[in-house]
């Protein structure tokens, strides 16, 4: 699947706002949560919201830390680390 | 440092760094804490990448401090205006005033005060010994003020932070080394308790006496009490208006005194009691206390009875124009509550009505809820009385609230905000007191010792009055009777 075919909504209802997910930093909120507070950065992630394939590495990135990134996703993460 | 974005204007480059001065701020928000730098770490983007705008940072902190509800400093005031209008949310910060600025949100009381209006959860209470310094607030400001009152705002964390407990600890520590009542058994072994407890997380089993401290009421009570609403939904409550009204011998009343002569009986002693208290407003407060403290001994169910009971005397004193020793010992204060002789709650009536009308069974239930309530207001009233911290004291009212909430909807009134405020200013109120023991008891209150009768002592006006009198006719009856030898002689002579 190419990563570029994936937008960010129907990502997040793939796993569902319960999802949890982690942070480098060693924050474990929920998908939801983290959702929300990304919309505090509307301005600082202006970056992200325009270009939403990133986002969708952003979202797969804090899953995978989460333990819950589905291995048909795991190649986002491969994608963002080339 | 942060590097400020090329071609800034003036004013921009006159903004404050916000991430920087809350980075270690925590904050509540959506349901989870963290600092600002916690939560910075969270944006996809480096907020330390230098084409990261300081208006981009400072919105995300204004964001996120407004969702929160957090208490800033006045000199952020202009930049979170500006950020939350720009966005168009609801501003939900508030801004702690310098000290000396006045009432509004900084309220400075002093050591004696019990005040009759609950103190918002927005105020930061600044304790007397650091009005002088403003250091000291601009501190307590930005430590954790903020992180109780988003706490208590979500109504998610319901746990003491570790500082606010550690804060909590040294205060009980120092209360009990500075009050003068210190000696005192009843208290003494509550704070005695309340340091034990401090180390445990756990509810105590219930029935045990003394199974509330102020202690618990920081740390155990909302869950507690939650559990026991969640367990018994339908509580059997009986309307008091309904058929089915439980007969008289069934409601709860005040054992032996009916309630027609009870404000009789307990009236003048509660006026002689305040004319005691006329000498010092300080003496009124630690009546109050040492009056809950004593309750607190109790069972939960003799506590109920006793809430119940004062519930009801304290419409009857409402009622009642203040006294002239009431107006004196108000007048010092900043507020005088007194004076306008506001109407007595109709939640106040209700809440009573109500209480007294609950079978056995619901009852038992309600019982330990009270029993939270006072522990917590206790706990709250030697907090003031010992220039607590006032995140410490911000938070056990968010405590008093939230278990007020869970009393009324528990009794079927709707908790809403004025109802709680309405009740909360009642439970805060110097007149509502704990019935007044019957003669019997405070006679041997007067066997047991200066240290048990110590407490209780102030409140026994009447009785020491009694007492003083019955001691005045038996030695004028010793006058009376006792003829000088020479006298007698005398009289034998002239006989």
């Amino acid at each position: 699947m190419e990563q570029g075919n994936l937008d960010p909504q129907t990502f997040v209802d793939t796993y569902g706002l319960d999802a949890p997910v982690a942070f480098d930093n060693g924050m474990n909120v929920s998908l939801g949560q983290a959702l929300q507070m990304e919309a505090m950065f509307c301005t600082a992630d202006a970056v992200s919201r325009q270009d939403p394939a990133k986002r969708v590495r952003y979202l797969a990135g804090m899953l995978a830390a989460g333990g819950t990134l589905l291995p048909e996703h795991e190649y986002l993460l491969r994608s963002e680390s080339e | 440092m942060e590097r400020m974005p090329d071609g800034g204007s003036l004013e921009q480059l006159q903004e404050p760094d916000l991430l920087e001065a809350f980075a270690d701020r925590e904050v509540t928000v959506f349901g989870f804490t963290g600092t600002f730098r916690d939560l910075a770490d969270m944006c996809p983007v480096d907020l330390s990448d230098p084409r990261v705008t300081l208006d981009a940072k400072n919105d995300f902190v204004v964001k996120a401090a407004n969702e929160a509800g957090l208490a800033i400093a006045p000199e952020h005031e202009e930049t979170f205006t500006r950020v939350t209008e720009k966005h168009g949310l609801e501003r939900k910060f508030t801004v702690a005033e310098p000290p000396g600025a006045g009432p509004p949100s900084v309220i400075v009381r002093p050591k004696d005060f019990v005040p009759k209006a609950t103190v918002r959860i927005e105020q930061v209470i600044t304790p007397p010994d650091s009005r002088a310094d403003p250091a000291v607030l601009v501190q307590q400001e930005r430590t954790t003020t903020e992180v109780v009152m988003a706490e208590a705002t979500s109504g998610v964390a319901t746990e003491v932070p570790e500082s606010n407990e550690m804060a909590y600890q040294e205060t009980v520590a120092t209360h009990t080394q500075e009050q003068t009542f210190q000696d005192e058994p009843v208290v003494h072994a509550l704070s005695e308790r309340m340091l034990q407890e401090a180390q445990v997380q756990r509810p105590e089993p219930e029935g045990e006496a003394m199974s509330v401290s102020t202690k618990d009421v920081v740390m155990m009570p909302v869950e507690a009490s939650m559990q026991r609403v969640v367990e018994q939904k339908a509580l059997p409550l009986t309307q008091p208006n309904s058929e089915s009204a439980p007969v008289e011998s069934d409601m709860l009343s005040l054992p032996s005194i009916p309630a027609e002569s009870f404000s009789e009986a307990t009236l003048p002693a509660m006026d002689h009691v305040l004319a005691f208290d006329a000498a010092s407003a300080e003496a009124t407060a630690e009546t109050v206390q040492v009056a809950w403290a004593d309750e607190l001994t109790k069972e939960p169910v003799e506590i109920y009875e006793d809430f119940t009971a004062a519930l009801q005397t304290f419409g009857e004193l409402s009622e009642m124009p203040a006294t002239d020793s009431e107006r004196d010992l108000f007048e010092v204060q900043p507020h005088d509550e007194f004076a306008e002789q506001a109407p007595v709650p109709p939640v106040a009536a209700e809440v009573s009505k109500r209480l007294a009308a609950l079978d056995d069974e619901a009852k038992e239930t309600i019982a330990p809820m009270v029993k939270d309530i006072i522990g917590t207001m206790h706990g709250l009233q030697l907090l003031e009385a010992s220039s607590a911290e006032p995140e410490t004291v911000v938070a056990i009212e968010a405590q008093l609230e939230e278990l007020c909430k869970e009393l009324l909807g528990a009794i079927g009134i709707e908790p809403d905000d004025e109802a709680v405020k309405q009740f909360i200013d009642v439970l805060r109120n110097p007149r509502f007191r704990p019935p007044q023991p019957e003669l019997s008891q405070q006679l041997d209150l007067k066997h047991i010792g200066t240290h048990e009768a110590k407490g209780p002592f102030a409140q026994l006006g009447g009785t020491i009055s009694d007492i003083e009198h019955q001691a005045e006719r038996i030695i004028g009856k010793l006058i009376l009777f006792y003829v000088p030898h020479s006298t007698q002689a005398q009289l034998q002579l002239a006989a």
